[in-house]
């Protein structure tokens, strides 16, 4: 007799969707073997005890569809204003984005330092090396003396969404690109979606899943997102714009596609359609004009080459949209689209820019020249392959490796930052209805070395929460004060403003208990 | 599709009449997987706001608008859940200690409308012992009467991961239901 089908196989022979080679070897071995027999037959049974129980329950459970309704429909009404007057505002912004992507970002020549290597095949042990190696990225080009006035980092978050799901997906593309306001250049970093990181309050995941856990907790994801990637690579990300992937198709197509020059043939028969099954992905090596719908699954497919390889196409896809955004015959077609271009986009399109923020970072990508933007990929070079003790198969990033790519790429060059090296001015602003709290909070905090400047009163005096705000990146400042007030990371505010009468501020709130002196 | 159209359009009639088509079963799923009556009154409400907000995202070649409701009710109900994750431990270590639960939450316990059938309340008590994913995978696939592309949508795993669910959860079930004739039978449910 033949061995024993699985579970699963019988379930599959019944529901008529076991592989058809598989079939006759199973129906043999049910026909003479009467354990497999009731087993089957006991599932079955099972399932239908389980229906009646089911159905039994939920009919006895009491519902008014009136009463219902009653509660239901105010809520719509509710909806639909707040909706209406959202639109404006995402119709505004989602413009800007336009503009800036089309006409800004895309305008970047990207120059390709390093191509990305195709990480090493050999297992890697569990155990994560710590030496510090040598000559991992080449040396930055020569750069202009004068130091970073400050650059602005925004977090590209694809989100790899069917059609018809609902809920925030996997943000499977991450692109992060920073721009030094005074020098005009600009770094574009591709992370590996499986990167297996600590996601602040949440333990450690993939990195594709932090935006939707934000979403699901309540918290925005786009937040913890620039929270967790910048605890991870020890960048300050200002801003995450989150796009699902059918925005990248409508924005090619406006150009009237991309010419790609395809360095080998892709096949790839499990590229997934929008219907949980599968659309065979074919494209020949060499040069092929691509609309929006094939550059898409281009830069998709996973499953010629590797992620890495993935990041890189992706690259690839943005350097060809920059170049026929350059060419003056696309410019009447592509205005004539930009009306349907924004209908199309507002909701494939999210981010956390203000309108001052979005006009800021069109104005910085348009000054940087061309050959001015360099780009790198957190490849096998900087993660090692690692198996969870669940299973999963993550990246694990070699964080010396990637500290190195992190302060090279960005040129933060310099020693981890002090509080003293910092030289941050510190105010404490009143945010509760105590009088004198935030004078008693100044003195103590300046008796620990904080360098102080007049206490004052906030905008308002109900702060259930006490805030640092960062006026001008002074992290170790404000990580130490964060650790003495203990105040949470979601509290932590960067909010750039060279005006302020100090570096960093502190706003007291209810829940405010002062450190002792 | 013409209620549909209707309903994305603002009608409030449509959208009433829509609501009280398939409010309903919805409620009684949300009932099943969340145990409270409250609690699945607010994650229907809760599907029927995103569900009128999105219509433009249903696609009938895809799957009934039934279907699509419970796909979003699903989620509705796990962050209803989320949210509550805290009530329902104080309510566990409740039971635990032996004291009573307070009536206002002993009210509409599903356990109360199983006192005739011995049988019924026994399926049920095993259900509840069934790791959560794959109860939730049961009670979509024989209550819910999804399709497995759309279970495997509303729990946001695979096909093959949801199918995985819900033999386990059967497996384990008939084990659980009757231990002794499953060792008679001579095999390992566990395998």
């Amino acid at each position: 007799m033949s061995a024993h089908p699985t579970d699963l196989e019988l379930f599959n022979l019944a529901e008529g969707n076991l592989a058809a080679a598989r079939v006759p070897e199973v129906q043999e071995h049910l026909r003479v073997c009467t354990a497999c027999q009731s087993r089957r037959s006991r599932h079955l049974q099972v399932s239908y005890q389980l229906s009646d129980t089911l159905m039994h329950i939920a009919n006895a459970a009491p519902f008014s569809p009136a009463k219902s309704w009653a509660q239901l429909a105010p809520r719509l009404q509710n909806a639909r204003r707040t909706e209406r007057a959202a639109s404006l505002l995402r119709l505004a912004a989602t413009a800007l984005v336009v503009v800036l992507v089309v006409a800004g970002l895309l305008k970047l020549t990207v120059l390709r330092e390093q191509p990305a290597t195709v990480p090493d095949a050999t297992p890697v042990p569990v155990i994560v090396p710590t030496a510090i190696p040598t000559a991992v990225v080449a040396p930055v080009a020569p750069t202009p003396t004068q130091a970073p006035v400050g650059r602005i980092t925004v977090l590209i978050a694809g989100m790899d969404r069917r059609p018809s799901e609902t809920g925030p997906g996997l943000t499977d593309s991450l692109l992060l690109l920073s721009l030094d306001r005074a020098r005009h250049t600009g770094v574009m970093l591709s992370i590996p979606r499986d990167l297996w990181i600590e996601i602040p309050g949440h333990g450690v995941g993939r990195i594709n899943s932090v935006y939707a856990l934000g979403e699901q907790n309540g918290q925005a994801g786009a937040a913890l997102l620039k929270q967790t990637v910048g605890a991870a690579l020890g960048v300050r990300v200002d801003h995450v714009v989150r796009l699902e992937f059918n925005a990248v198709v409508t924005l090619i197509d406006a150009i009237g596609g991309v010419d790609i020059d395809v360095p080998s043939e892709i096949n790839d028969p499990l590229y997934p359609d929008s219907a949980y099954g599968y659309a065979p992905l074919y494209i020949p090596a060499g040069r092929l004009h691509m609309d929006g719908t094939l550059a898409l699954k281009y830069m998709r497919t996973r499953h010629s080459g590797n992620d890495f390889a993935r990041a890189a196409r992706q690259q690839q896809v943005l350097t060809a949209a920059r170049y026929k955004i350059t060419q003056p015959n696309i410019w009447p077609g592509f205005i004539k689209s930009v009306p349907n271009l924004i209908a199309q986009l507002q909701t494939a399109i999210v981010t956390d820019f203000s309108l001052s923020d979005l006009l800021d970072l069109a104005q910085q990508a348009r000054d940087v020249p061309d050959g001015g933007l360099r780009t790198a990929v957190l490849d096998g070079r900087y993660v090692v392959d690692y198996v969870t003790p669940e299973g999963a198969q993550v990246l694990l990033p070699l964080k010396d490796r990637v500290s190195t790519i992190v302060n090279d790429v960005f040129e933060t060059g310099q020693a981890p930052a002090t509080p003293e090296a910092e030289m941050a001015r510190v105010r404490v602003l009143n945010g509760t209805a105590q009088t004198g709290l935030a004078a008693r909070t100044t003195d103590v905090l300046s008796k620990r070395g904080f360098s102080m400047v007049g206490a004052g009163n906030a905008d308002r005096f109900n702060y259930a929460q006490t805030q640092l705000v960062d006026h001008a990146g002074r992290p170790a400042t404000v990580k130490a004060l964060a650790d003495l007030l203990k105040v949470g990371p979601g509290n932590v505010v960067y909010r750039p403003d060279p005006a302020a009468p100090a570096e960093v501020e502190i706003i007291l709130g209810a829940d405010f208990t002062a450190p002792a002196p | 599709m013409d209620l549909i159209q209707r309903c994305a359009t603002g009608d409030q009639a449509a959208a009433h009449h829509l609501h009280d088509e398939y409010s309903p079963p919805l409620f009684r799923l949300a009932y099943l997987l969340l145990q409270n009556v409250q609690d699945a009154e607010e994650a229907t409400q809760d599907a029927f706001v995103y569900a009128f907000n999105h219509l433009g995202q249903f696609d009938p070649a895809r799957g009934s608008l039934g279907g699509w409701l419970k796909v979003i009710l699903v989620s509705r109900c796990r962050d209803l859940q989320r949210r509550r994750r805290w009530r329902w431990l104080s309510l566990q270590a409740l039971l635990e200690g032996g004291q009573d639960v307070p009536d206002e939450q002993a009210a509409h316990q599903p356990e109360q409308w199983l006192d005739q059938s011995a049988a019924q309340r026994a399926v049920w008590e095993a259900l509840q012992r069934l790791p959560g994913k794959s109860r939730e995978a049961l009670i979509l696939r024989y209550y819910g009467e999804l399709p497995f592309n759309q279970v495997a949508q509303a729990l946001d795993c695979s096909v093959n991961t949801a199918k995985s669910r819900v033999v386990y959860g059967l497996a384990r079930l008939a084990e659980l239901l009757d231990a002794e004739t499953v060792m008679a039978l001579g095999y390992e449910v566990s395998q």
